[in-house]
């Protein structure tokens, strides 16, 4: 449990899935106690990042390390002592259906731990009543709203207390009311338990209040990151064009294709 | 957490079904139909051919099964085969002079032994070895019996009778 | 040219999902032991995956009885040798008909119901979320399961023999007048209970394991989507009638 400068810190990433690179030479670190936001236009592998980390999806070349110890060749077992140090957000909430609320955020606990259930429920309702929902605790997750259920996720993916947490694309569609709902979570927890947080997302407006440092990928490349405002004022094209929200520039709006002329059988004409 | 416990009741009753289902075919359709340790005498039987008779057949007296077959021996110095049956002790009045018979129900059927009761006031001990026998039929001398003609001589007559 | 490469690649395909499966089987025997610690999770699936299908399964052993009685006394009487109606029913139903045939709709009752319910577990990320819990799925998810569906087969199968014994019964005796000792009394004389019901149960054992191991490791490995989980779905079904046929021959050539 020391603490280390860098809980996430990568080198050199490669990755090739399905004859397509994904990650071609990734270098980042996520500083200890920083909101750090990964944006990049879909398909650039955000997602397949996180799984990267968290040591769900093997990569294939470069290192990573998740508080100073080296993901790749770790055993499950040291993987799961790992886990648990590391909570995670998915995007619809990944809540179990067939549990309650009260017991999807008691499962982590009763699964690793060996508390008394009558600590376990001080625990799981304080968790509730940190994301506001403690009394949904008996509502079976298919009668939660979108925006209730990531709540819910959050509740459990802080149940045991880590000291990282992922956000995979929380803000997808969710309202404004729960989108500010989550933003608002997600700034707490960072400043009063100091929980690193990672958020993949790419609505440049939400991450704006609730990062201070800012990854740009593209194209299996980091092309821009640091503090938030510094990237946010970058102004190489391609930075500027994701920001910017334009379609077309140094990111195409034409999936690459040959001449159109040529493709309808006009290419002898000129 | 009553969820839960009407999940372990009614897996419980599937369990108990299952086994109860197992219960209900061994004794009913099975060889385990029947048998009851210690509550049996057993009787010696000779016969001089037994035909299909198996282990475990039924012994019966006039229809109703009252035992079954325990075992099948050779007896090597007179080439007899022995048989000995497990009779149940509540007809334990068998008399001492019935006979014993192997045979077959219906045409296909499985063979079993049919005691035919005598008329003497002395009655059958555990043990005791019935006197009177009559062999398994076999439908193949029958047969060859029939195509010759009478005494049942040997083959190369029967054919030939036959042409 | 080309399809004898086709047929080379088809076959190291299927020698490749063979020893996924296998090793699959490995992770779940192994985590057995552990999971049975919550045995709460094994009862209640005990629950969905056996007692759920009783319905179909007691129904179905009801209708083969019946039609058995039917065709075996019809067939029978033509030789005069209808008092071998009970042993033909019973050494057809524990030997063959009971452990095959329960087989095939517990495939598609609970093998079906078990893979969708996986796979609709990884497409909404319910697994990863798990194993992000530090909680390992096969051990919480998959073992579970499989041993309930092992469990049941054997129970469902002799459920359906018992059912399938009275339906041959009810048409052989009550309808088309069979004597009714006769009925009972040429079971006992040539049915072996271990050589012939329990040979039968053990096939069924064998099965359970089949449907069982096809079932959680298509929905396991299913593609996270709507249309992975229905693809899954179908090659469950399919998969488990072909291994339970196969293995049928091969139980029947070697062991009985």
């Amino acid at each position: 449990m020391t603490a280390v400068a860098n809980p996430v810190a990568i080198r050199g990433l490669g990755t090739v899935l399905n004859g397509k690179t994904i990650f071609d030479g990734i270098d980042l670190d996520i500083p200890s106690g920083s909101v750090t936001a990964i944006m990049g236009p879909s398909g650039t592998g955000k997602t397949t990042l996180l799984r990267h980390v968290t040591g769900q999806l093997p990569f294939d070349s470069g290192s990573i390390q998740v508080f100073g110890q080296s993901v790749q060749d770790m055993a499950l077992p040291d993987l799961y002592r790992l886990r648990r140090r590391m909570g995670m957000l998915f995007q619809h909430g990944a809540l179990l259906t067939d549990l309650s609320v009260f017991d999807n955020v008691a499962f982590p606990l009763r699964e690793n731990t060996d508390l008394p259930e009558s600590l376990i429920r001080t625990l799981v309702l304080m968790k509730l009543q940190s994301v506001g929902l403690r009394g949904a605790a008996g509502l079976m997750p298919a009668q939660l709203s979108g925006g209730m259920a990531r709540r819910v996720a959050l509740a459990r993916a802080i149940a045991l207390d880590p000291e990282l947490i992922f956000y995979d694309e929380p803000f997808v569609g969710l309202d404004p009311i729960a989108v500010a709902a989550v933003v608002e979570l997600i700034r707490t927890l960072n400043q009063t338990l100091g929980i690193t947080s990672v958020v993949v997302a790419h609505e440049i407006e939400h991450l704006r209040r609730v990062a201070d440092r800012l990854i740009v990928l593209s194209g299996g490349k980091v092309i821009a990151k640091g503090p938030i405002d510094e990237v946010l004022a970058n102004p190489q094209p391609m930075v500027r064009q994701f920001l910017g929200g334009l379609s077309d520039g140094p990111v195409p709006f034409h999936y690459p294709a040959p001449p159109l002329a040529t493709e309808f059988g006009l290419g002898g004409v000129r | 957490m009553a969820a839960n416990r009407s999940f372990e009741i009614g897996t419980g009753l599937f369990i108990v079904l299952g086994f109860a289902a197992l219960v209900f075919l061994a004794t009913q359709t099975t060889n385990l139909a029947g048998y009851r340790v210690g509550e049996s005498y057993a009787l010696k039987a000779r016969f001089t051919n037994i035909g299909q008779l198996k282990e475990r057949a039924p012994v019966k007296l006039a229809g109703v099964t009252i035992g079954s077959v325990r075992s099948i021996t050779l007896d090597g110095a007179v080439l007899d085969a022995v048989v000995t049956l497990d009779v149940d002790r509540r007809f334990a009045e068998l008399p001492d002079d019935s006979s014993l018979s192997i045979y077959t129900s219906g045409l296909l059927g499985d063979q079993y032994v049919a005691i035919k009761p005598g008329g003497s006031p002395e009655f059958l001990g555990d043990g005791d070895e019935f006197m009177l026998t009559e062999s398994s039929v076999q439908l193949e001398e029958l047969i060859g019996k029939y195509l010759v003609g009478g005494e049942g001589g040997n083959r190369d007559q029967g054919t030939s009778g036959n042409e | 040219m080309s399809l004898f490469g086709d047929l080379t690649a088809s076959l190291m395909d299927f020698i490749r999902r063979l020893g996924a499966m296998g090793l699959f089987l490995g992770r779940i025997l192994a985590a057995i032991p552990v999971s049975l610690r919550r045995f709460r999770l094994h009862v209640r699936q005990l629950w969905f995956i056996g007692a759920m299908s009783l319905t179909i399964i007691m129904v179905s052993g009801l209708f083969v009885g019946l039609v058995l009685g039917l065709q075996y006394y019809t067939a029978l009487s033509q030789f005069g040798a209808s008092g071998a109606l009970g042993t033909l029913t019973a050494l057809s139903l524990y030997r063959e008909l009971s452990p095959v045939v329960a087989a095939l709709l517990f495939s598609g009752r609970a093998g079906t119901a078990i893979t969708a319910e996986i796979g609709l577990m990884r497409s909404t990320q319910q697994i990863e979320a798990m194993e992000m819990m530090a909680v390992d799925p096969i051990r919480y998810v998959v073992a579970p399961r499989f041993l309930a569906a092992t469990l049941a087969m054997p129970l469902l199968c002799v459920v359906f023999s018992a059912l399938a014994i009275m339906g041959a019964h009810w048409s052989a005796v009550l309808w088309l007048g069979l004597d009714n000792g006769i009925y009972w009394s040429s079971m006992v004389g040539s049915v072996d209970f271990a050589s012939d019901l329990l040979a039968g149960v053990f096939k069924a054992l064998v099965f359970g394991v089949l449907i069982a191991l096809i079932a959680v490791f298509q929905g396991f490995t299913a593609q996270p989507t709507g249309e992975g989980v229905a693809y899954a779905t179908t090659r469950t079904v399919i998969h488990s009638a072909i291994a339970v046929l196969a293995f049928d021959f091969i139980l029947t050539a070697f062991l009985m």
